[in-house]
């Protein structure tokens, strides 16, 4: 039986859980950000953000504000323009292998760690097979490793196509309101009439 | 072209042309044209051959449509799908044109198997390449007493409310117990056409008897997904070009739990 864990006091997912977030809303969005952060810090987790400098730059004061010097100090960020190669290519075996460098450190302490990537990448790019592979790569690594990790992308950028796509990478999917299962993760949930 | 998964299917039983023929009431010599691709069967010809071979009758009108990236096993599950439901509502996001293009075929032909009355809304060209490929599997009375197309061109300029009131419900469904509708690239709003036949069928007492078969599709690089997740809340099924699921987001489901975001919960 898969070992569960709380993603809130009112939801437990198994130890690996990879949820997709979809947001619309800014505001909502960090207060997601937040929120997550609190619950990981509350069970002694360290966080990884792999935010833009913009979003970064108005959480940092709330995170100032919320939480003590201590629990600061379990939160680390990296900027999601120099980690997507944004200015460059999306590379995504070089993504994928940087994700797993920069985790490594906190493996070996046997640090438990919960990341949240924000996921962006230039508009004019068509990268759909590209997110596809990384997605699917993100998602073996999460379960590979037992992470806890959540992939957020504006959902006003994104078609409809890319998003079925990444609902089949993606266990769990969020909303700035809505925490569902995705119905179709492993394309294994068909409806039987 | 030769039906090499025919001729296959056939030898994975042991049977002869002849045996075949004899159990799918047909003669020897039209069943080998069948099998050498130089002819292709009726409906009931087909359903008859899929029986005693145990396949699905569909896969004669797949060929058609040539599409090599087709996949077949999980076609055979929406098409079972199509065939196993009378009503429901679906929303259809599809990434490939041709396998939109052959849903839409199993849509009315397992719609004509279960004698419902089928009704498509489309541009004119794609109600076209549909009625032409249906004249290869259904007769024309067929066709004329169990599907109506609509070309949404004719319609542009009028207001929905006046089209559905005026156009579609002058349409004889009495003599039928189910209805399928199969929606195009249209707006999704509260005067959209299918929100405005909904609100009349179950309004109206007599219509509300009958089953009725919904199914809206869209391309999925042409919306976005904050409007796709927008519709998935309405819809309680959700289909691509593989697969019929429940619609994750579907606000009145007993299927699925759907939880505040994270940061409601902190709140609660």
């Amino acid at each position: 039986m898969k070992k569960m864990i709380s993603l809130t006091k009112y939801v437990d997912v198994p130890n690996a859980a990879h949820i997709l977030y979809f947001f619309e809303n800014n505001n909502n969005y960090i207060e997601n950000l937040l929120a997550y952060i609190k619950d990981g810090l509350e069970r002694g987790h360290h966080l990884l953000i792999i935010e833009n400098p913009t979003i970064y730059t108005m959480v940092e004061p709330l995170i100032g504000k919320q939480f003590s010097n201590e629990q600061q100090k379990c939160i680390h960020y990296i900027d999601n323009y120099s980690f997507y190669g944004y200015y460059g290519d999306f590379h995504v075996h070089n993504i994928v292998e940087n994700f797993g460098e920069i985790l490594k450190p906190f493996f070996k302490d046997e640090i438990s760690i919960r990341t949240w990537a924000h996921v962006e990448w230039k508009k004019l790019d068509d990268i759909s097979s590209e997110l596809e592979e990384f997605e699917n790569l993100a998602d073996c690594s999460v379960n590979g490793m037992g992470l806890m990790s959540v992939c957020a992308y504006a959902a006003t950028d994104l078609s409809a196509s890319l998003q079925t796509t990444l609902m089949r990478s993606h266990e769990y999917v969020m909303t700035d309101t809505e925490l569902v299962r995705s119905s179709l993760y492993r394309n294994t949930k068909g409806l039987t009439p | 072209m030769k039906r090499t998964w025919l001729i296959q299917f056939r030898k994975s039983k042991n049977l002869t042309q002849e045996q075949v023929a004899t159990s799918a009431f047909i003669d020897r010599g039209y069943y080998s044209q069948v099998e050498t691709g130089k002819r292709n069967p009726g409906l009931n010809i087909a359903i008859n051959i899929a029986k005693v071979l145990d396949f699905d009758p569909l896969m004669f009108y797949q060929e058609h449509l040539d599409h090599t990236s087709f996949d077949k096993v999980s076609d055979y599950k929406i098409s079972e799908y199509f065939r196993s439901v009378d009503s429901g509502e679906i929303l259809y996001v599809y990434n490939s044109l041709e396998s939109h293009f052959q849903h839409v075929i199993t849509f009315l032909i397992s719609g004509f198997e279960k004698k419902s009355y089928c009704l498509i809304i489309d541009h004119q060209k794609n109600c076209y390449q549909l009625q032409e490929v249906l004249g290869t599997i259904l007769t024309d009375s067929e066709i004329l007493n169990y599907i109506h197309f609509f070309n949404k061109e004719d319609l542009k300029g009028f207001d929905n409310r006046d089209v559905v009131n005026n156009l579609v419900l002058q349409n004889q469904f009495d003599h039928f117990n189910s209805i399928r509708i199969w929606l195009s690239e249209e707006p999704n709003d509260q005067n959209d056409w299918l929100s405005l036949l909904e609100k009349h069928w179950t309004m109206d007492i007599k219509l509300h008897e009958k089953n009725i078969l919904f199914i809206r599709s869209y391309n999925a690089s042409l919306i976005s997904a904050a409007m796709h997740i927008k519709m998935m809340r309405n819809y309680p099924h959700l289909m691509t070009d593989l697969e019929i699921v429940d619609s994750p987001f579907y606000k009145f489901s007993n299927k699925s739990f759907i939880f505040p975001s994270l940061f409601i919960q902190k709140n609660m």
